[in-house]
């Protein structure tokens, strides 16, 4: 299971080009608001055109999860909005505690929770290809880490996660950064930790004081910080 | 056309010698053609092209069933013109401009402010759309009648929403009623030359319905 | 200095609390509450039960700058200098004066370049700092940001942050960010409607030290 591309995406007026190759993993790409993220992101799920080549090989089911959970929702009711995910609402809606509010409509959830019931959904899912866009924003420092510990269990398909979070990360695979108009490929880690150019600041901090992360979650970086000082 | 005041005033002008006479729309057409940027300046040609056709089908079967389709086709043309000129021209904050102008700080400046937040809302209900329409194809839903409900549903829901937090900020701002505020005008000379050519073109269309 | 006694409303329950300032970080989970008693002290909402005074008086009576989570949901006016100005002219601020004033605003937080532009055509970041200009353009009493920062990246983030620990404002800030809640002079925790610590950042943060409601920048050392 890959997926290569070599494409550019024009959309309103500027555009992104990418050229990279994801296999089975967790890979982490981030870049400020306005970088083009969510477009390339949108051209990945093939829901917005691109030129170029993009190939899916040996992917069966392609899911994307949207910054503001409030636009996917399609249904009147809570676990009417878990089957039009084609999943069973006994298996989601305890998870994240709104087994007893099923009848509910969903609009009136907080986004907070709205975020959390669309992560459920695409997660249990659990499709080759996850495209999530900015799945921490809405989303507090509990749920963050609940998110990562769900991301790292997915094992043997390709999880992408395009984010400006630089707070509470998940490990990772591979590194990229989107700038000026471009995805820049740093690699694996840990090797790729260095160059990182979207490194939030604790790792930034951790890099100049001399310390080499296995990956970039705090433990992480913390061991790394205790290694060096050893 | 800087002037919105002009611009407005033009336009209704002008509408209504189109309206009222097959010659008065002529006159209007040559001033569309003689005085506008005419077709790149208008918005969405694409969109305004099919209206047309629909116009000159429906005059067509007027004309064939004894209707005036010919003039009605004219005239529905000239005024459709007229509208995507003025609507291409249109700046930001005019809205808010031309109503304390017209009516004051109280009442104009309340009418101008429901404008002006009206049109940001209908910016964020357009990106709405667009993105709702993508969450649904992830869902593998196509867009089609039985979607619309969920679709329009979602951006009711949205755009109440964000009406709350509008409101919110206006209590805040200390918003109670009016403002103080000194709508400005840039009028260049070319306004003029529109504004009183537009009266012309109503005279002529007077002039020709008696 | 801001008094809450007794309070009941909705999810919240204070029964007494002074909060001296002057920069209030106020964390928690989300539906802790928190955004319910920033309203509470913006005055935008009345406690069902009990009082909020600040310096004395109710918060509705005095000038409050507010400045939300979504600042593209938000904005009223499609001219930028419009929605600076707004505060002045509801408040029927004399023209000039009002025009003077949200040019000196806009200046002093390098944005007077965006003056003249449609706030449509604001980047994410531009919003954020347009809000924040028309929330201080008229000198408020209290300054209330309501995670502000959560959804902009790390070099717009940091220039409002920067502009919330250098006003010279009593401002109160809700916030995702434990680096930025650790600059402040007092730290609330929120906790299904209560406040379950409230001191300055050392002793609230090392309460919560083994909860993820911890500044990145301290786990990492010394």
């Amino acid at each position: 299971m890959r997926m290569e591309m070599d494409i550019i995406v024009a959309r309103g007026g500027f555009q992104v080009a990418c050229q990279a190759s994801f296999g089975p993993g967790v890979h982490m790409i981030s870049g400020q608001v306005g970088s083009g993220k969510t477009t390339l992101a949108l051209a990945m799920a093939s829901l917005i055109p691109y030129q170029g080549r993009l190939d899916k090989e040996g992917m069966g089911d392609v899911l994307m999860s949207f910054q503001f959970p409030e636009h996917h929702i399609t249904a009147s009711r809570l676990d009417d909005e878990v089957r039009s995910w084609g999943l069973d609402p006994e298996q989601v809606l305890p998870g994240i505690g709104l087994d007893d509010r099923r009848g509910s409509d969903p609009l009136h959830l907080s986004r907070g929770g709205l975020k959390r019931l669309n992560l459920a959904c695409v997660l249990a899912r659990d499709p080759d290809l996850l495209i999530l866009d900015e799945p921490f924003s809405s989303l507090d420092c509990v749920a963050k880490s609940q998110l990562c510990r769900a991301i790292e269990d997915r094992k043997g398909k390709i999880t992408l996660l395009f984010s400006h979070e630089r707070s509470v990360l998940p490990r990772v695979d591979t590194l990229s950064h989107v700038e000026y108009g471009r995805l820049i490929h740093h690699g694996t880690v840990p090797g790729s930790i260095a160059a990182w150019q979207g490194a939030p600041p604790y790792i930034r901090q951790a890099l100049q004081s001399g310390a080499r992360p296995e990956n970039i979650t705090h433990k992480d970086v913390r061991e790394a910080i205790c290694r060096m000082r050893d | 056309m800087q002037d919105a005041r002009l611009r407005i005033l033009t336009t209704i002008v002008l509408s209504a010698g189109a309206f009222i006479s097959l010659y008065g729309a002529l006159a209007t057409l040559v001033w569309w053609l003689l005085l506008t940027p005419r077709w790149q300046a208008l918005p969405h040609p694409r969109i305004l092209l099919w209206v047309m056709v629909m116009i000159a089908i429906t005059s067509l079967v007027s004309e064939l069933s004894g209707g005036e389709g010919f003039s009605y086709m004219v005239r529905m043309i000239a005024i459709l013109l007229i509208a995507a000129w003025a609507y291409s021209q249109r700046q930001d904050g005019e809205l808010l401009d031309v109503s304390v102008w017209l009516m004051g700080k109280r009442i104009g400046f309340d009418i101008g402010l429901t404008a002006e937040m009206g049109m940001q809302s209908l910016g964020l209900i357009k990106q709405d759309i667009q993105q709702v329409r993508q969450a649904m194809a992830v869902k593998g839903m196509k867009f089609s009648v039985f979607s619309i409900l969920p679709l329009a549903a979602n951006i009711v829901m949205n755009q109440l929403r964000r009406t709350e937090e509008m409101a919110k900020m206006l209590t805040v701002r200390g918003y109670i009623r009016g403002g103080e505020i000194e709508p400005h005008f840039h009028t260049a000379r070319i306004d003029y030359l529109l504004a009183l050519s537009s009266l012309l073109v109503l005279t002529t269309a007077i002039l020709s319905y008696y | 200095m801001i008094h809450i006694e007794g309070l009941r409303h909705h999810l919240l329950e204070i029964p007494s609390l002074t909060i001296a300032g002057p920069k209030v970080a106020l964390i928690g989970r989300n539906g802790a509450g928190k955004t319910s008693l920033l309203e509470l002290l913006a005055g935008i909402d009345r406690p069902k039960e009990g009082s909020i005074t600040v310096d004395g008086e109710e918060p509705r009576t005095l000038r409050v700058g507010w400045v939300g989570e979504f600042p593209d949901h938000t904005i009223l006016f499609s001219r930028v200098f419009d929605e600076v100005c707004s505060s002045l002219r509801f408040t029927y601020v004399p023209v000039a004066e009002a025009e003077r004033m949200a040019r000196e605003t806009m200046r002093s937080l390098g944005a007077l370049h965006l003056w003249d532009r449609a706030t449509a055509e604001l980047s994410g970041g531009e919003k954020a700092l347009v809000a924040y200009a028309a929330a201080v353009v008229n000198p408020p009493r209290l300054l209330i940001l309501d995670e502000v920062d959560s959804h902009l990246d790390e070099r717009c983030a940091s220039l409002i942050s920067d502009s919330i620990l250098h006003s010279g404002f009593q401002t109160v800030f809700c916030t995702q960010d434990m680096d930025l809640a650790a600059k402040a002079d007092e730290v609330l925790f929120l906790d299904n409607g209560r406040v379950v610590q409230h001191g300055p950042p050392q002793e609230v943060f090392h309460a919560l030290e083994g909860s993820c409601f911890y500044p990145n920048s301290w786990r990492m050392g010394p």
